[in-house]
């Protein structure tokens, strides 16, 4: 809730945006209103079934690939840790797979948020999200 | 060892810790909420954030201490605790962000309004909290004793103090601006060190003393020997003497000169590293710990397999013990409350997402960081032989007062930070979900905020007990047990509420109970328990422990899973209804 206070001679008169008596106020201070508290904090978001769909289905994609490459990783350290020791550039493959796969992650994020921009237009009217993610 | 403390490094670092605390402190008094900061922070903030509430005592002081003592081994956390924040972003976010308003509960109870599920979200949140609290708590103690000569329980004390007159008299928005300055200056401050270490390059230590192994005997009467002589720094007395050097660098070279990220590495995989081993003995006359030197070709160092000795053996538990943690690391990070609690400090879901990317930047670049610190620390004479968690800030020492002044501070208040937002995650886990929905108790906000601020006091008293209790202990490997404890619980639930609509509430209630029950259970019967907290030897724990391995995930979070798509099936008609 919005409230608009004044410094006046007689000192702070606050007024209530939304339906919130002055009298009330003067009881209960803003600091101890702890505003935003409640459950009310952020305003609701218009969802768009659409996007949110488009944005669960490339995520799941990203997430497929992303989890691959450490899955791999994990293998290759616990069964084959000799692969590990094979040496490019004078660093060997633990490091270079290891700082790969921070790397990976960040890239992978960048390119989420590339093909995450923007709305989806509704196809039409009834449109079922393809993954259940939509309500 | 024993502490140095020095004036400057006193007075830097209480400077630095307490204006940072206590001004975001005071400025956030009146403003906004107290849990969730009224969905009001920028995406940029928030971003810094995650990586002030993310990179804890764990991943600053534990994993480059694990780094410095095993090499290669103390990465694979830091590329574990990365990895998790891709399922965070891909698959947990957004759904999220969209379904909840408050508290993981929220999330998880959008549809259903259960009072089974917020009991079991509750608690749960609870349960992750104080376990992840334990690290956090030890990584301080850890911090205090060398930088004010204190002792470790006193400083558990003071951090337990501090923190929760933080978040009482705070909440979240000061919170998180604290997160995002100190997460800032973390990263910037690991980016200097790394700099520093790369420019001195490596060099050999031809000392013989270098290499002179060492005792700690202590007598029944609990007296301390150092190599004969009484502990202490006096004349006549002795000490412990950092560890860590190279004892031969490739072609014969004595010195390298400044090195880039990628020679650094290379010219000590060419290199001979001096690691230490310790061996402990029982007897009649007590107990005597020796350390001893052990040459180590560097190409070895940088390969897995020195802390987890079993990857290079036959044993397949011990392989499957390892495929566990990495598991439990990967799932982890999208199912800790307090990471989770930081998607409801922002806007909306695109504000989700790019804070997310700007959380794994932050956090990525300081985890490649690690590596170089840890290996610094490993060569540079810096590694405190009883307390593994100090590597990176003795390393900081060694280039002078007031760099580990600043390090340490900046690691003493990410803890600091990070248990306060653990503590309001905890707290806020008490108020809204146990007592206001299962108790059914309606309190008004500013009682709401009174009982917060209660439990916050309670839970906080419970982490400085643990903390004390775990001294000792690495902070990355505790963190270890966090997370898997947090998968097993919260993941399953909150996967499949999102992505299959044959959930049940009961499906999800049994899941969280079922996920959280047996990790904890697998966890206190497992070898690693035994061994290093009932303080039995390794071979005993072997055969006293119930389970083959002692990572948890890989059993329980599919037990999760199971757990709720059985029940689900069960109870699905009543759903229909």
């Amino acid at each position: 809730m919005r409230v608009a206070c004044k410094r006046s001679a007689g000192g702070v008169s606050c007024e209530a945006a939304v339906g919130f008596p002055a009298a009330e106020n003067a009881l209960f201070p803003e600091s101890s209103r702890m505003a935003g508290f409640g459950h009310e904090a952020a305003e609701a978001e218009v969802v768009d079934p659409a996007t949110a769909a488009r944005n669960a289905r490339y995520g799941l994609v990203l997430f497929a690939l992303y989890f691959s490459f450490y899955a791999v990783f994990v293998v290759l350290n616990a069964f084959q840790p000799t692969a590990m020791s094979v040496t490019l550039m004078g660093v060997n493959l633990a490091i270079i797979y290891g700082m790969g796969l921070i790397i990976a992650a960040l890239v992978l994020a960048l390119i989420y948020c590339w093909l995450c921009r923007g709305r989806v237009e509704p196809v039409s009217a009834g449109h079922e999200p393809a993954s259940g993610v939509g309500q | 060892m024993i502490p140095d403390p020095s004036p400057l490094a006193i007075a830097v670092f209480v400077a630095i810790t307490l204006g940072l605390s206590f001004w975001f402190g005071a400025k956030a008094k009146s403003a906004a909420g107290y849990f969730a900061a009224g969905g009001q922070i920028h995406w940029f903030v928030n971003g810094v954030a995650f990586a002030g509430d993310y990179l804890s005592a764990a991943s600053f002081l534990g994993i480059c201490g694990m780094i410095s003592l095993f090499g290669y081994d103390g990465f694979l956390y830091s590329i574990g605790f990365l990895a998790g924040w891709v399922v965070a972003l891909f698959v947990i976010a957004e759904p999220l962000k969209r379904l909840g308003k408050y508290t993981f509960a929220d999330a998880l109870n959008s549809q259903f309004q259960s009072r089974g599920i917020t009991f079991a979200a509750g608690t749960s949140a609870l349960v992750v909290s104080v376990f992840y609290l334990i690290p956090q708590m030890v990584g301080a103690g850890s911090l205090i004793v060398p930088l004010l000569g204190l002792a470790h329980w006193q400083g558990v004390v003071i951090v337990g103090t501090v923190v929760v007159l933080i978040v009482c008299t705070a909440g979240m928005v000061s919170t998180t601006y604290v997160q995002f300055i100190k997460g800032g200056l973390l990263v910037l401050f690991s980016g200097l060190l790394t700099v520093l270490i790369l420019n001195r390059g490596l060099k050999v230590d031809e000392r013989p003393e270098a290499m002179a192994p060492q005792v700690v005997a202590t007598t029944p009467g609990g007296t301390k020997l150092i190599n004969g002589l009484p502990h202490g720094k006096g004349q006549g007395e002795a000490d412990l003497r950092p560890v860590g050097h190279l004892s031969k660098l490739p072609d014969g070279k004595k010195e390298t000169g400044p090195l880039s990220p990628r020679e650094y590495l290379a010219t000590l995989q060419q290199s001979e590293i001096v690691l230490w081993k310790s061996e402990t003995t029982s007897g009649e006359n007590g107990k005597v710990v020796t350390y001893s030197p052990v040459p180590t070709a560097g190409a070895d160092v940088l390969l897995p397999g020195r802390k987890y000795t079993d990857l290079r053996s036959d044993k397949l538990w011990g392989k499957i013990d390892f495929v566990s943690l990495m598991l439990a690391l990967f799932c982890g990070t999208a199912s800790l409350p307090h990471v989770l609690i930081r998607y409801y400090t922002v806007k909306d879901q695109a504000a989700a997402r790019l804070s997310t990317v700007v959380g794994i930047a932050t956090i990525g670049a300081f985890y490649v960081l690690t590596l170089f610190m840890g290996l610094g620390a490993m060569t540079s004479g810096t590694i405190d032989l009883t307390d593994s968690n100090m590597a990176a800030p003795l390393l900081a020492k060694n280039y002078g007062n007031l760099l580990f002044a600043i390090i340490s501070a900046i690691a003493f208040t990410t803890v600091l930070g990070t248990v306060s937002g653990l503590i309001v995650a905890a707290s806020g886990a008490v108020v809204h979900d146990l007592v206001v929905g299962v108790l059914g108790i309606p309190l008004k906000d500013q009682h709401k905020v009174r009982v917060g601020k209660i439990a916050a006091a309670i839970v906080g008293l419970i982490a400085v007990a643990l903390g004390i209790w775990f001294k000792g202990f690495n902070a990355g490997f505790l963190v270890g047990w966090a997370f898997s404890v947090a998968a097993s619980a919260n993941l399953p639930a909150l996967v499949m509420i999102l992505f299959w609509r044959g959930t049940t509430k009961q499906g999800v209630t049994a899941a969280i109970l079922v996920g959280m029950f047996s990790s904890l259970a697998w966890i206190l019967v497992s070898a690693e328990t035994f061994q290093n907290v009932y303080g039995y030897t390794k071979d005993q724990a072997a055969k006293l422990a119930w389970v083959p391995f002692s990572q948890p995930g890989l059993v329980t979070i599919p037990l999760g899973f199971a757990t709720l798509v059985l029940v689900s099936l069960l109870t699905r008609r009543s759903r229909i209804q």
